[in-house]
């Protein structure tokens, strides 16, 4: 100690000591510079930018999840369920959770749960995403779950998840009415609001699933929870208590709203009945109540299951589907267009006596062919030797191509395309399911609108002619005629036809769905009745066209033949249906319904290249309407006797 | 010698030991929420902090004389423990730091940073504050033989530490501005070779401390989860054990590098004003110390623990706040570990047996 003293004595002691002093202020002035730059960083985290990383904090910690809400059930009108949600298994596969990812491929692969493309995609997809997150690699069928479930122990990493998948328990019969469910397609941008949608949702590709998306949809819940830094979800972290230190409000979740039920007018037990009489043919069935609109059956054939849709089809196998020859994917019912043939002809009958150009005692002279004055063209009766002095009531039992070539003519082209523009031919049905095929109602101003060759646009003489048999450019849909039918039933009411007849929510509201506004045609009642005993010896006259059919008819079912021609025959030759390809075969068609006083249901049918309606068109009218009254007794027999036992 | 208190005589200085405590009691907490949550998990760490506490204290009462004359031998000693880490340590994660002794393992680097300072201040005073141009340079060469060695373990922070605390010496022995300067000049001129001795994790680290943002999710999630934190922890915290950030694992080294960033998010601007004054209050004891030291030895090392436990604490908190680039130093008395806390309370023992020398010459 002495000994330092003393050296301190040979230095400079006090100039050491200033230096010395002097530097440590220096170095206590970076020290206080550097505090308050620490203070100046610490003031700007936490009070400046403090709303922007708390944000940032909950956006760590916060992952929004969707619960899916079950889409809305379809019935028919009895309430049977049509389309539901049932449950399947899939296999998902979290690699974080694996412990020996080989030997789960490898497993998946030997077990034909996977094949090497698919086992590809799948370790594609595992490498782009993140190690917590879970993929989906097989729909399982019920054997392949049970072998997974007996396998599980030592398959660290796959997991069974249950989801819903759309089931329609008529399949094929309900396909083309109700359509089916598919991936979301880039142009559902346009038309959904896609934020309702999660990427694999199902959304309807075709018919009602299609048309009423937003009714069956629903909106899908949100859950939020609270993940760590691996997005792995933390259960036990209490949210509430850090949500309401931090923001002073609590996360809510978002519970999902179901889809609507939808109930339809349609009847299953007629429906599965008509596309059994359409068994092996190409056609379709319409049947209609006409007072109220309600459709019945709406049966196109052929047709497919929609159910394979639901879990997604390969292309191939959709391949097969749309280029099939027979088009079962197209709905016939709704956008098929025929002629109407000579299923027009009591409309034409009608139009006649509205006009007085006729009365029920003027007749029209068949020889079996018709002549425009001026003109050796020949417009044939289907019957050759023609059928002598016809009057309307044997026009129509007969179904007299004369008579009709002659009210044409007398009626005019316009006159014929506005009357029938009053039944609904050429114009656009909305019920429900979408924009239908509107046919074509011939008119001059069509034709001038619908060619643009200036010589094609003109309108022959010729043209009207057979416009009178429903021939010519003449189409219309199946439910078109049905429709005409109904009014003509309805004797001159127009009740819009409907498939839905109401909408039901989660909580059980019902509400019916308002269909369009329907008029009433100012047509003398009696011309309804000349018309109405007319089509009475289509079916019950022994000279009726489809007398043979109807003989034995209890429920007094009148209606109209038709034959619509897929191409024409020249001058000179005849048709023999035996001669010709089948596919140029003529349309069988029938209309009828019943009880004639009080119509409750028309039928159509409209069977394809079949020819004459009788063969196929008429018989399957007459049972669809036959099984109507039959269930309609059943019911009531059941109700009487409900009540004998009170 | 009766007026003595029992602080001063048994226990050491009365303002280390407040601040002290505060901060390992605090540490403790702070780990209890970064970590596992049971008493279990911070059992060591007590234990730690009274060892650290027991070292002190025998060390502020040993004569700074005879520290001063084994000031020499422990920097040779270091020197060869450093040496001898190359060919025996222990590697882990990658860094050979440690002699395993069994019973716990020695980190001899930490050593190294006290006995530098120590044996500059001795060889400062044993050349009686005359330095001449070779003093400067064995002085360069004395800084940098360590700096090396614990730099190629690899350890960039201690390392810088080391060079840090060698510099500030430079510094106080009144080395002239021209010369601070030119130093300056030459590490300018020297970055871009300097860059390229970097390790590819250390650019990376540099670039995102310009740019924390350029890489998100790689270098720069450490700086911005730990700015999240600080910042969503605002003015007065989430509380303790309710840090998001901290709980569900945003936070990276959470127990070490970045737990100042969990006590700004539990307890808020606040609490880290309460952690910076108690900080504050340590150094500027040290300072106080320091000015009033006897002796070129007392003053020299009394003034480069001031500095050395200045930049400890200040080099942690700028790279967690990010106005530092990310080097790996743990926080003073707050990180898990025990032996940086060892060794800034053995400078704490010595600078305060620097101090009861002065009271024991004024008597």
């Amino acid at each position: 100690m002495l000994q330092e003293n003393r050296s301190d004595k040979f230095k400079n002691v006090k100039l050491e000591k200033l230096i010395f002093q002097r530097r440590l202020f220096i170095a206590l002035g970076f020290v206080a510079i550097a505090f308050l730059f620490t203070l100046f960083k610490l003031h700007q985290l936490t009070i400046t930018e403090y709303s922007t990383l708390l944000s940032s904090s909950q956006d760590n910690q916060l992952r929004i999840s969707a619960v899916l809400a079950p889409r809305g059930l379809i019935r028919d009108r009895n309430g049977i369920i049509l389309a539901r949600n049932d449950p399947y298994w899939s296999l998902t596969y979290t690699p974080e959770l694996a412990e020996n990812q080989e030997y789960v491929f490898n497993w998946l692969l030997e077990n034909n749960f996977l094949d090497q493309i698919k086992l590809g995609d799948l370790k594609a997809l595992i490498l782009r995403g993140l190690s917590f997150s879970t993929f989906p690699v097989a729909v399982l069928s019920e054997e392949q779950t049970a072998i997974f479930a007996v396998n599980r122990y030592k398959l660290a990493g796959l997991d069974l998840s249950e989801n819903l998948y759309r089931h329609y328990p008529y399949g094929p019969i309900t396909a083309h009415v109700i359509g089916y469910v598919g991936a979301i397609a880039p142009e559902d941008n346009t038309r959904l609001d896609l934020t309702n949608y999660l990427m694999d949702t199902r959304v309807g590709r075709n018919g009602l699933e299609y048309y009423q998306e937003k009714l069956l949809h629903g909106d899908f819940g949100r859950s939020t929870v609270i993940v760590n830094s691996r997005g792995r979800v933390i259960r036990d972290f209490n949210i509430q208590s850090d949500e309401e230190l931090a923001t002073g409000s609590i996360i809510d979740n978002i519970p999902p709203v179901d889809g609507e039920s939808i109930e339809l007018t349609l009847d299953i037990h007629l429906q599965e009945l008509a596309y059994s009489l359409l068994e092996g043919l190409r056609g379709a069935v319409v049947a209609i109540k006409p007072k109220t609109g309600e459709i019945l059956v709406l049966a196109s054939s052929p047709t497919f299951d929609p159910n394979p849709f639901s879990l997604g089809i390969s292309q191939s196998e959709f391949d097969l589907l749309l280029y099939d020859d027979s088009r079962p994917l197209y709905s016939r019912a709704t956008s098929g267009t025929y002629p109407p043939g000579s299923t027009i002809k009591p409309f034409l009958a009608l139009a006649a006596l509205e006009l007085n150009l006729i009365d029920q005692e003027t007749t029209h002279f068949c020889s079996g062919s018709y002549s425009l004055p001026e003109n050796d063209h020949q417009y044939r009766d289907w019957l050759e030797t023609g059928h002598g002095n016809v009057s309307l009531s044997r026009s129509i039992a007969q179904s007299c191509d004369v008579f009709y070539y002659n009210l044409a003519t007398d009626l005019g082209i316009e006159n014929i395309s506005s009357f029938l523009r009053q039944f609904g031919f050429g114009s656009n049905l909305e019920f429900g399911i979408g924009v239908t095929q509107t046919g074509i109602l011939p008119s001059v101003e069509w034709k001038r609108d619908y060619f643009s060759n200036p010589s094609d646009q003109t309108w022959f003489p010729g043209e009207t002619v057979i416009t009178g048999i429903g021939q010519g450019y003449f189409s219309a849909t199946p439910l078109q005629i049905a429709v005409a039918g109904s009014i003509l039933a309805n004797r001159g009411t127009y009740v819009p036809p409907k498939l839905i007849n109401g909408v039901m929510d989660v909580m059980g509201n019902y509400r019916t769905i308002a269909s369009g506004e329907g008029y009433t045609l100012d047509i003398n009642n009696e011309h309804f009745e000349a018309v109405f005993n007319a089509m009475d010896m289509v079916t019950h006259s022994n000279i009726g066209s489809a007398y043979s059919i109807f003989s034995d008819d209890e429920h007094n079912v009148i209606g109209k033949t038709g034959t619509a021609q897929v191409i024409s025959i020249g001058q000179d030759e005849e048709y023999i249906e035996e001669d010709i390809d089948e596919n140029l075969r003529d349309h069988g068609l029938f209309f009828g319904f019943a009880p004639m006083e009080d119509p409750e249901i028309l039928v159509l049918a409209i069977i394809e290249n079949s020819g004459s309606s009788s063969r196929f068109a008429a018989p399957i009218v007459k049972e669809v309407i036959d099984s109507y009254f039959e269930d309609l007794s059943s019911d009531e027999e059941e109700v009487l006797a409900l009540n004998y036992a009170r | 010698m009766q007026d003595k208190s029992f602080f001063d005589e048994i226990l050491g200085d009365k303002i280390f030991l407040f601040s002290f405590l505060l901060l390992a009691i605090l540490g403790l907490f702070v780990q209890f929420s970064a970590g596992a949550q049971t008493v279990v998990s911070i059992e060591s760490q007590g234990i730690k902090v009274l060892v650290a506490l027991v070292a002190y204290s025998l060390i502020s009462r040993v004569r700074i004389n005879q520290i001063k004359v084994i000031s020499p031998w422990l920097y040779l000693g270091a020197i060869l423990l450093l040496l001898l880490v190359m060919v025996v340590g222990v590697t882990i994660n990658g860094a050979t730091r440690w002699i395993d002794l069994f019973f716990f393992r020695f980190q001899p680097s930490e050593l190294a940073k006290l006995a530098l300072p120590m044996m500059l201040a001795w060889y400062i005073d044993y050349r009686q504050f005359k330095l001449s141009i070779i003093d400067f340079s064995l002085i360069f060469l004395a800084i940098f033989l360590p700096a090396s060695l614990i730099y190629q373990q690899p350890d960039f922070g201690t390392s810088m530490l080391v060079i840090l605390s060698g510099l500030a010496i430079l510094f106080f022995v009144g080395i002239g501005w021209r010369f601070i300067f030119g130093l300056l000049f030459v590490l300018l001129i020297a970055s871009p070779s300097i860059w390229q001795i970097l390790e590819p994790y250390q650019r990376s680290r540099l670039l995102t401390f310009i740019n924390p943002s350029s890489d998100p999710l790689g270098a720069g999630y450490n700086i911005i989860q730990s700015q999240i934190a600080i910042g969503s922890g605002g003015l007065f915290g989430k509380g303790w054990l309710n840090g998001s950030q901290v709980q569900l694992e945003f936070l990276p080294e959470q127990s070490t590098d970045f737990i100042f960033a969990v006590i700004g998010e539990e307890f808020g601007l606040v609490g880290l004003l309460i952690l910076l004054s108690l900080y504050f209050l340590m150094i500027g004891r040290c300072f106080v110390i320091s000015i009033n030291a006897n002796g070129t030895y007392s003053r020299i090392l009394s003034a480069s623990i001031t500095m050395f436990l200045f930049f400890a604490v200040f080099i942690n908190i700028g790279m967690v706040i990010g106005i530092l680039p990310v080097v790996g130093v743990p926080l003073p008395f707050i990180s898990q570990g025990g032996t940086s806390m060892l060794t800034i309370m053995l400078a704490l023992g010595i600078i305060t047996s620097i101090d009861r020398d002065r009271k024991v010459n004024l008597e």
